[in-house]
């Protein structure tokens, strides 16, 4: 059995165009070679032209500059949430699913409690406990997210543990350590991992949300959410602003969003 | 009579779940920093007294223990009352009833239009005549799950509202003036919905009954509208009951950019203001709707889908 499947053009597409933003995280000054929070007052809200590609703001910051820094903002961030959520979540997931009746009630009592709070809800409560800020937003989002990881790696763990095959282990002497180190690790990594980068879209758009709503960094980071929430006052006459630092996000959600579609989908070689 | 416990088991588990969301919003509230009505009243240009300050201390939150606190908190919110604002000083009661019609308005209206784009995709994706057409409609779930909610709205108000006129935004009556914003929450809900009926309109294609129907002659629409989608459409149901708490969050963004003075703004301002009592009852709001929401689609199901309700009778009958 191959493990890995051929990549098809839209994952190589979806990599190429993350890599890109990858670029932009590690060598901003690369790419750019302006600087994002200092603007030459004269060129305020310059339409996009050759200089500006997309146009300047009302400080006379370049707008592509800002969009190429913002992505150390948002992405690491994004990370940042995504990772909490999946080790929280695979914590108390796999604790309930390999648990007592009894634990595994009480744990899934509390996942379906956290679940019933809408998710940007959870991430304000969070936010309005630890006070504003990029890192504290990270650790909101991050938690928001942690009963919906927790609920379907308890299911997809407890799936697991009843396959014929595992029981077929147990019987025949593994131990309790070998079986989920051999048997669930392995077979639970695949789904994870896709429901992982699919959660990785959705807190890059939460993030940005929080961002937008003024919970994230302080002006005058070049945040994505807080651009497009600058942007709105001058959209009649800039509407480069605006649209821009939208684009990037959705361009880079996206991308996300199809190389996970691209993890999940049922290989041919498995029914 | 099974049926009847099932709807009254689903009940006790609803109502459980809302007191589990009570006691945690109200452990993690109340162990904020710096508490809110301390910072509030100990503003040195009030010029209230330190007898004062712990007078409004007591008048908002009790100064007793976190346990007598959260009876008596419980006790109160099932007679409907939910404390004070701490920023207005007003009863949240009374912000509430002023701000949930509004916020109602745009969730029934954006949950409908979010059902009608999902039939529209399914539909699209599975009936049109060009593949690349088809794969584009299949294409729609994951792009509009990607487009950030406030930046759609910005531009559906730009665009629809003042370069084209269609549809103004200020001065008009509550239902005209819920359109553009029902519009704008309406396309993230419908991704997740219509991509899961997509795959089970997927597999639903690959069951045998549904080939035997095709060799017998039946025309692509009738195979599609008769036999796939109605049985493809209970999982969407369901996640359309999960999607009641994303409306709710929905509101959050829509009102703050379309000028809506719904429980999206109050929460906003709550937020800001550090005003826990206000967030506490959102947050109720918004678990109670989710709940209510996934109870209904739970005990709607078996009405929907005849196999399943067979096979409950089946069960019943057999003694299991």
């Amino acid at each position: 059995m191959k493990r890995f499947a051929p990549l098809g053009p839209e994952s190589v597409l979806s990599i190429g165009v993350l890599a890109v933003f990858g670029l932009a995280i590690l060598f901003p000054s690369a790419l750019t070679h302006s600087d994002p929070t200092t603007g030459v007052a004269k060129d305020h809200l310059l339409a996009p032209d050759w200089a500006h590609w997309f146009g300047t703001d009302q400080l006379g910051r370049d707008v592509l500059t800002r969009i190429i820094y913002g992505a150390r903002e948002t992405l690491p961030a994004a990370l940042l949430a995504t990772l909490t959520g999946v080790v929280l979540g695979a914590f108390i997931g796999g604790l309930a699913a390999l648990s007592a009746p009894v634990v595994d009630g009480a744990l899934s009592g509390v996942i379906d409690v956290l679940l019933s709070i809408p998710e940007l809800l959870l991430a304000l409560t969070v936010v309005i406990l630890t006070g504003f800020g990029p890192l504290h937003a990270a650790l909101a989002v991050g938690i928001s997210q942690t009963a919906s990881f927790a609920r379907i790696i308890r299911n997809l763990v407890r799936s697991l543990r009843a396959m014929p095959y595992i029981e077929a282990a147990r019987l025949s002497g593994t131990g309790f350590g070998g079986m989920i180190w051999w048997h669930i690790l392995p077979n639970a990594f695949r789904p994870v991992l896709g429901l992982t980068v699919l959660r990785y879209s959705m807190a890059i758009l939460s993030l940005a949300t929080l961002g937008f709503l003024g919970y994230g960094a302080p002006p005058p980071t070049p945040e994505w959410g807080l651009m497009i929430a600058e942007g709105r006052d001058y959209l009649a006459t800039a509407w480069w602003m605006t649209t821009f630092p939208g684009l990037a996000l959705l361009t880079v959600a996206f991308a996300t969003n199809r190389l996970s579609h691209a993890m999940t989908r049922p290989r041919e070689d498995q029914p | 009579m099974s049926s009847f416990r099932h709807a009254g088991i689903q009940f006790i588990r609803a109502i459980l779940i809302l007191w589990g969301a009570f006691t945690v919003t109200f452990f993690l509230l109340q162990m904020m920093p710096g508490d809110a009505v301390m910072v509030r009243f100990m503003d040195p240009e009030l010029g209230l007294s330190p007898d004062q300050i712990e007078a409004m201390r007591v008048l908002y939150s009790g100064s007793s223990s976190p346990v007598l606190q959260y009876c008596h908190t419980i006790l109160r919110m099932l007679h409907g009352d939910f404390g004070y604002s701490v920023q207005l000083g007003v009863p949240v009661r009374t912000l509430i009833a002023a701000a949930l019609p509004v916020t109602l308005r745009l969730a029934v209206v954006g949950f409908i239009l979010s059902l009608v784009w999902t039939l529209l995709i399914a539909t699209g994706a599975s009936l049109l005549p060009a593949r690349p057409l088809r794969q584009a409609f299949q294409a729609i779930p994951g792009f509009w799950s990607a487009i950030p909610l406030y930046w759609s709205g910005i531009f559906i108000i730009q665009i629809l509202s003042f370069k084209l006129r269609l549809l103004p935004v200020v001065g008009v009556g509550p239902w005209e003036g819920i359109i553009l914003p029902a519009l704008a929450v309406s396309l993230p809900i419908a991704a997740p919905q219509a991509k899961l009926l997509l795959q089970q309109i997927e597999e639903t294609e690959r069951l045998p009954f549904v080939m035997a129907i095709r060799t017998k002659g039946a025309s692509q629409e009738s195979v599609f509208f008769r036999h796939i989608l109605p049985n493809s459409v209970t999982p969407c149901l369901t996640m359309a009951g999960l999607s009641f708490g994303e409306l709710i969050a929905g509101a959050i963004v829509t009102e703050t950019i379309f000028g809506l003075n719904g429980l999206g703004r109050l929460t906003r301002d709550a937020v800001s203001g550090q005003d826990v009592a206000v967030l506490q009852a959102v947050v109720m709001i918004g678990a109670t709707g989710f709940v209510a929401a996934n109870l209904a689609v739970d005990l709607l199901i078996p009405l929907i889908n005849p196999s399943l309700r067979s096979s409950a009778a089946w069960k019943e009958k057999s003694g299991s």
